[in-house]
């Protein structure tokens, strides 16, 4: 109980993208609510619960269709229940019987019905019944959408899968759909367009024997309300697009927060990016980060952190406690 | 704020800055719908020429082709625009911007196009972006198998009509001060002459200036000059007249006690004057104070007659009978020289008039007849009516008026000829006092004479009066 809500504040916090100070107060207040869950148990359980209610008292939406069929409109949604699983029968139902306000369509075929659902670890499968199939693409992905966007609302559920008469969902071409979140959904695809920015980078990524690092440029856009840092820290995280290059740490690290103050570049890793990276030179793994961004920002040194502490050696071998400057000896020429 | 040149000025301002104004407004909003409109046509036009490229390399099925890649790389940065390539399960197989690929797109643009399988273009101002889809056929079956969606930013043309905009601001302040100056200044030009002619106008109030005003700047201010001239030249007439008349009221007043005055003088100086002489001046001098009470009254009643606005007692009248009235009292007299009064009216005439003013009229008219006559001779008096006027024509056989008396004889105090003026009494206001009643009725005069034959006046009212 006390992991799953640590995530849950963790994954806020990539949300919001705190500044490193306030994520450090993130921690404490991590800490101290962790140490009073545990002083009693039945407390946390009530805690939870109601913080699970008020969230669903407080603005939360179901989705439903538009007059023309054509995109997804939100309504307000109550719900009575007060443990997840009944919640998202709650929300199912809700689904199946959906009466909006006019002109909104049900988002639902009448047709199609639930046949059964499991939760498991905060991911949530739902099987529904083989009319599934007979919806138009359109309405298929818009009621995907709204299923998914409006379960993930619930404190209980991260990803949601989708199964047809037991069958996992799969696409056109046979892939299988897996997990969902509501990122995995974008609407207004391009409306953003002035809200971003694009610099040409160069990133330093592994090389195949993963001791040296290869250089690779590239022209990224990103949202401008987005630090750069980060921006920049998030491509080294996603891994090169050039052949012959490799990734230089663990594709799933989680970025805390980036900022820059007085020619110090702060990074703060989520503990993903401890785990060993095989066939990785860790010092490979900290300049690949260190030399990007000090090429890229022109800062003098970068500090990075994982969690927020920096008093840990990085594998064993490499003291966070200092800020690095840049080691141009270790790229390939 | 009522004054001339201002609201010239306030015109001017109106006409010149107001257009300057619409103008610039037309120019931006038609700047911006242009280059948004070039912008969209020519986005689209690479845009379906890609759609095309992208379903003849089978994009869709293996994004690899460099071909198109590096044709959307350069249409995006071309446009400073995001391109996505979404598939037919709604999967983003491309984004130009590399943020969102692999995500499914559920945007209303993309599901549209999906369900019409027809491109759409919209256009938002106000967040400065067009957004434009395509759909992706299949080269053979012309199956939408994918939708293009380009976002083009149309910042920069926002950038250009804002400047536009605050050129065109700044012109339009320029143009308003402009025009403010000039326009003060015309507009004190223009209406100088206006104050030279206040000035003359002035001038001659004054006493300043005798001559007549003459502004001929304008022909606005000539006719006004001009009607100001009349206006003076009348004024001064009448002042003119006023002075004769008042001297020929005191001459006339005084010529009676002149002659009092002689004839008690001499009973004065005589001495041992018999009774009967005494009586017999006293005669004169009774009869030269009737002949004075007798000027006085005619005085009066002209006065009364002349003014502007002298109320007419309007009733409804029998002509013949007023007429009847007049010639009883006045035969009499007629009778002692042995003339004969005749009276012609076929008809009663019945007319909305001023009796009382009208009578006067009329027995002034028939005591001249009888007056200026022939012993034994005769005064015919005739009336007729038509459907708007009644006539009255008074004849004689008497000595009748030389022509060149004729248009002098309705002045005030004006006399006929000096060798009746000493036999026949009379102080010339009887003929102005007719007139005077008779224009007051809005009716006419008129005098047809011919010397020691006899004289025809003949008279013209309406039967009725409008005020
Ligand atoms: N019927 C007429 N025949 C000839 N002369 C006339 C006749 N009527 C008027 N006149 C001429 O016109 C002049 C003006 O006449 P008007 O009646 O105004 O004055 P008046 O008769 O002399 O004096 P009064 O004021 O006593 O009438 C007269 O002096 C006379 O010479
Ligand atoms: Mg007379």
């Amino acid at each position: 109980m006390f992991n799953k809500h640590c995530r849950k504040l963790n994954r806020h916090k990539a949300g919001r993208r705190p500044s490193a100070s306030l994520c450090q107060k993130h921690g404490s207040i991590c800490r101290k609510t962790a140490s009073l869950l545990i002083l009693s148990l039945v407390l946390l359980l009530v805690g939870c619960d109601n913080q699970g209610k008020t969230d669903a008292a407080n603005g939360s939406v179901i989705f439903c269709l538009d007059e023309d069929g054509e995109s997804l409109e939100k309504e307000p949604l109550s719900l009575t229940a007060t443990t997840t699983i009944v919640q998202i029968d709650e929300i199912l139902d809700t689904f199946q019987n959906q009466v909006p306000t006019d002109p909104h369509q049900k988002l639902l075929p009448d047709s199609l019905s639930v046949i059964s659902r499991s939760l498991e670890d905060q991911l949530l499968s739902i099987n529904f019944s083989k009319e599934y199939l007979q919806m138009s693409t359109p309405r298929e992905v818009l009621v995907r959408c709204g299923i998914v966007r409006t379960l993930v609302q619930l404190d209980g559920v991260q990803k949601v899968s989708f199964f047809v008469d037991g069958e996992p969902l799969t696409d056109s071409r046979d892939r299988k759909i897996g997990f969902m979140t509501a990122e995995t959904f974008i609407e207004n695809s391009g409306r953003e367009i002035n809200n971003y920015r694009s610099a040409t980078i160069s990133l330093f990524y592994a090389s195949e024997d993963g001791n040296r690092l290869r250089r690779e440029s590239r022209l990224i856009y990103y949202p401008s309300s987005q630090p750069f840092e980060w921006a920049i820290v998030e491509r080294i995280i996603n891994g090169p697009k050039v052949q012959g290059n490799y990734p230089s740490v663990p594709a799933n690290t989680q970025i805390i927060s980036a900022s820059t103050s007085e020619g110090i570049c702060y990074i703060n890793l989520g503990a993903q990016f401890a785990s060993e990276m095989p066939g990785v030179n860790p010092r490979v793994s900290i300049y690949s980060i260190v030399n990007t961004l000090i090429e890229d920002l022109g800062v003098d040194s970068v500090q990075i952190s994982i969690a927020g502490e920096n008093d840990v050696l990085y594998c064993g071998a490499i003291p966070l406690n200092q800020p690095f400057t840049a080691d141009m000896s270790l790229v390939e020429n | 704020m009522r004054s001339l040149w201002f609201r010239i000025l306030i015109i001017l301002v109106i006409i010149g800055a107001v257009p300057a104004y619409l103008a610039t407004a037309v120019l931006v909003r038609s700047y911006r719908d242009r280059a948004v409109s070039v912008r969209e046509m020519s986005v689209k036009n690479q845009c379906v020429m890609l759609c095309d490229l992208l379903s003849s390399e089978r994009y869709l099925e293996k994004i690899d082709s460099v071909a198109v890649n590096s044709q959307l790389a350069l249409l995006s940065k071309i446009y400073n625009g995001r391109i996505f390539i979404v598939d037919s399960d709604f999967r983003v197989i491309k984004d130009t911007y590399d943020l969102d690929t692999g995500k499914t797109s559920v945007s209303k643009d993309v599901v549209n196009c999906f369900t019409t399988g027809k491109g759409s273009s919209t256009y938002d101002g106000r967040n400065a972006y067009i957004i434009l889809t395509f759909p992706i056929e299949d080269s053979e079956t012309r199956e939408v198998t994918g939708v293009m969606l380009a976002a083009v930013s149309t910042n920069e043309v926002e950038q250009n009509a804002q400047l536009l905009e605050t050129r065109g601001r700044i012109v339009i302040i320029l143009v308003t001060v402009l025009v403010v100056v000039l326009g003060f200044l015309l507009s004190r030009f223009l209406v100088r002459p206006f104050h030279r002619v206040t000035k003359a106008i002035e001038d001659v109030t004054d006493g300043y200036e005798d001559e007549a005003v003459s502004v001929p700047d304008y022909i606005e201010t000539v006719q006004i000059t001009t009607a100001f001239n009349q206006m003076l030249t009348r004024v001064r007439s009448v002042d003119n007249s006023r002075q004769d008349f008042v001297s020929n009221v005191s001459h006339e007043l005084k010529t009676p006690l002149t002659s009092m005055k002689v004839l008690a003088d001499s009973i004065n100086a005589m001495e041992d004057v018999p009774v009967e002489l005494y009586r017999e001046f006293m005669q004169d001098i009774t009869h030269e104070i009737d002949r004075e009470n007798r000027i006085i009254a005619d005085l009066t009643s002209m006065v009364h007659l002349d003014r502007k606005a002298a109320k007419l007692d309007i009733e409804r009248t029998e002509i013949g009978g007023l007429l009847e009235v007049i010639i009883k009292r006045l035969r009499p007299i007629a009778q002692k020289r042995d003339i004969q009064l005749i009276l012609d009216n076929p008809e009663e005439v019945y007319a909305e008039v001023d009796g009382g003013k009208l009578s006067l009229a009329f027995s002034n008219l028939i005591e001249n007849a009888v007056k200026y006559n022939v012993d034994h001779g005769w005064v015919r008096t005739a009336l007729t009516a038509d459907t708007k006027f009644f006539y009255v024509t008074v004849t004689d056989c008497g000595l009748g008026i030389p022509l060149d008396q004729q248009e002098h004889i309705f002045e005030r105090f004006y006399r006929g000829d000096k060798s009746h003026s000493t036999t026949i009494e009379g102080t010339g206001l009887g003929l102005a006092i007719a007139r005077s009643a008779i224009s007051l009725h809005r009716g006419a005069i008129r005098v047809a004479s011919k010397e020691n034959e006899g004289t025809t006046f003949q008279v013209r009212i309406p039967l009725t009066v409008e005020v």
